[in-house]
């Protein structure tokens, strides 16, 4: 039987695989692996204290395990994961409404107290925080793809299943907005 | 002049160089570096606790069969009933309370055992609490069953008998809505599939999908023996036919209509159940009947394990639960995985997701019954204030549907201190 530690090891790309052989344990392998890449698209992209963040990111993995023997490896599995979660997030923010958003939007992080000490450095974090949520969808999750979870242009216009191009330019949006969104926050 | 290009990534050897020498570009730069490194500093939700146990439970007991290439056929069949089994446990136990005098289903003992899953969960080789008390339970055992005004409406892809006194009805598949008056069955819809009626031992009368049965027409009253217990008589019980016995084949008299095999034989097991002391808010009213004597119990075993952690013994309290109980949140996605939340993650996780649900689900007609459930967790974490805010939405949602749990949950409330104000 194959050890944790060795599967840890193995490709993730083979992980599905196991999976689609319907080995329970490969995908619990593959969520260690990949729960908080998996986790933080989705807290970005919905906001961390959204209250469906933890059963997104749940059923993201459901899904992959239903939908294991599909996988045909042309991208990797975690571009392939991330698009699963895309999708439900898409559905997820269908379903929340604009007086949820808006309220969401307004909610300053826990914690914060420009008194102590790693203030400024907390109340920069809800701020960048704060304008992530400010974007629209699909700047925003041009935004996360490439600059908070590091994909490649072409991985992330996988993800979000556009040309290079749009997804180019989504992103370059997403930058000046999110840059204009801070100068507001800080001129204010 | 200024120049015109905002930097703020460096796609190759050329923008290095440029930023490099030009200050506006590096301050763009920099200012942009400290926003995505902002980005990718904030925190990432940490993984609930049990998250990974339910995953990998989940997907044990899902199977996995629904992308499973042809040429496998027993497994979408194991998958659905597996899911089936767990959802009907743990959405059992989130409804617990809910129809509490209902008999689920029994398969009768000389019926062919179910199909074990295999492929899929055997080859995961784990050994889960939930799989270990669900072991031969089968979603397909379950008809589904809803009390309407005045009547209740079954469905059900298996045959499946009703008993009301000594009359029996047949459902062999379909979807049918019935009338009960007097603790008696007085009238019949069916809405779709074929049915079958027997009043009093007399040969049976075939009803197809439309036909319509009152028993004022019927000039048969006399047939009918009064129920004397009207608690039970006004709710039918319900066991699943083996599928090898032909759908409205005549029983043989010896067997009581009302007492399936396989659950007389579970009492026989089953140690003498203890009467519980009433609590002074309890002996306000009339005694429960002892269904909902014995649900209440259950339902206190299973949470009490559950808050020690032992598990298993949850699980077959939880299993237990299901005997008694019709699961309306079987079919709901939202529903069974804050079912699954809570049987894996506890309240910390379950709570949030109830609430979710409610959140979703604005109009949905079980909003009693997961106000009731979240009420049961907040109890389990002494949230006193938080329970009566469930227990009050309750009432307001489901009403006197639910008034046999919802006084569970008002003696839950009084046992907990009193809540102090913030």
């Amino acid at each position: 039987m194959t050890s944790p530690r060795s599967r840890q090891e193995r490709p993730e790309e083979a992980l599905v695989g196991e999976a689609a052989g319907g080995d329970a344990e490969a995908l619990g392998v593959l969520y260690d692996l990949r729960r908080d890449d998996v986790a933080r698209f989705v807290a970005r992209m919905l906001g961390a204290d959204h209250p469906e963040v933890d059963d997104i990111v749940q059923l993201t993995f459901i899904t992959a395990w239903r939908r294991a023997a599909s996988f045909r490896g042309d991208a990797s599995a975690r571009v392939w994961l991330l698009g699963i979660a895309r999708n439900l997030v898409l559905q997820a923010v269908r379903r929340r409404s604009r007086a949820d958003a808006a309220k969401a939007r307004l909610q300053l992080l826990p914690g914060q107290d420009e008194g102590a000490p790693g203030a400024e450095r907390r109340a920069m974090l809800a701020a960048v925080e704060r304008a992530i949520q400010q974007l629209s969808a699909l700047q925003r999750e041009a935004f996360v793809l490439c600059d908070v979870q590091g994909l490649s242009t072409r991985e992330a216009a996988t993800v979000a299943e556009v040309p290079m191009g749009t997804l180019g330019r989504r992103l370059y949006d997403a930058r000046r907005s999110l840059r204009a969104l801070l100068r507001e926050e800080t001129a204010a | 002049m200024k120049c015109p290009q905002e930097h703020l990534v460096l796609q190759d050897e050329a923008d290095e160089a440029h930023v490099a020498a030009c200050e506006r570009c590096r301050s763009v730069h920099e200012e942009w570096t400290s926003i995505v490194d902002a980005a990718r500093a904030l925190e990432v939700p940490p993984a609930p606790r049990g998250g990974r146990d339910a995953l990998v439970a989940e997907a044990v007991l899902i199977g996995g069969a629904s992308e499973q290439p042809p040429g496998e056929p027993g497994a979408r069949r194991t998958s659905a009933w597996w899911s089936g089994a767990i959802s009907g446990a743990l959405a059992a136990s989130v409804v617990a309370g809910v129809s509490v005098a209902y008999r689920l289903p029994d398969r009768p003992s000389n019926a062919a055992p179910p199909e074990r899953a295999a492929g899929p969960r055997s080859r995961a080789g784990l050994s889960r609490p939930a799989a270990s008390a669900l072991a031969g339970a089968r979603s397909e055992d379950v008809p589904r069953v809803e009390w309407r005004d005045g009547g209740f409406e079954v469905a059900s892809t298996t045959p499946v008998r009703l008993n009301f006194g000594n009359d029996e009805f047949h459902l062999r598949e379909g979807r049918v809505r019935l009338g009960v008056r007097d603790g008696r069955l007085d009238r019949v819809s069916v809405i779709s599939g074929e049915a079958g009626l027997r009043l009093g031992g007399r040969p049976e009368r075939r009803l197809k999908a439309s036909d319509q049965w009152a028993r004022v027409f019927d000039g048969d009253r006399a047939a009918a023996r009064p129920v004397t217990d009207p608690s039970l008589a006004a709710r039918p019980t319900v066991s699943k036919q083996a599928p090898s016995i032909p759908p409205f084949a005549p029983k043989p008299a010896a067997v009581p209509p009302s007492t399936p095999k396989r659950a007389k034989a579970r009492r026989d097991r089953s140690p003498p159940a203890r009467t519980p002391t009433p609590t002074p808010a309890a002996m306000d009213h009339e005694p429960p009947p002892p269904s909902v004597i014995k649900l209440d119990r259950r339902w206190r075993q299973a949470l009490a394990a559950y808050r020690e952690g032992r598990y298993i013994v949850a699980a077959r309290a939880f299993e237990g639960l299901r005997d008694d109980l019709i699961d309306p949140l079987r079919r709901d996605e939202a529903g069974r995985r804050a079912a699954l939340a809570w049987f894996y993650a506890g309240s910390v996780r379950a709570e949030p997701a109830l609430s979710t649900w409610l959140q979703t689900h604005p109009d949905a007609v079980l909003r009693g019954e997961v106000h009731w459930a979240r009420g049961m967790l907040r109890v389990a974490r002494g949230d006193r204030r938080g329970a009566e805010i469930d227990l009050h939405r309750a009432r307001a949602a489901a009403g006197e549907s639910l008034a046999e749990p919802l006084r569970a949950l008002q003696r839950a409330i009084e046992e907990l201190p009193p809540a102090r104000d913030p």
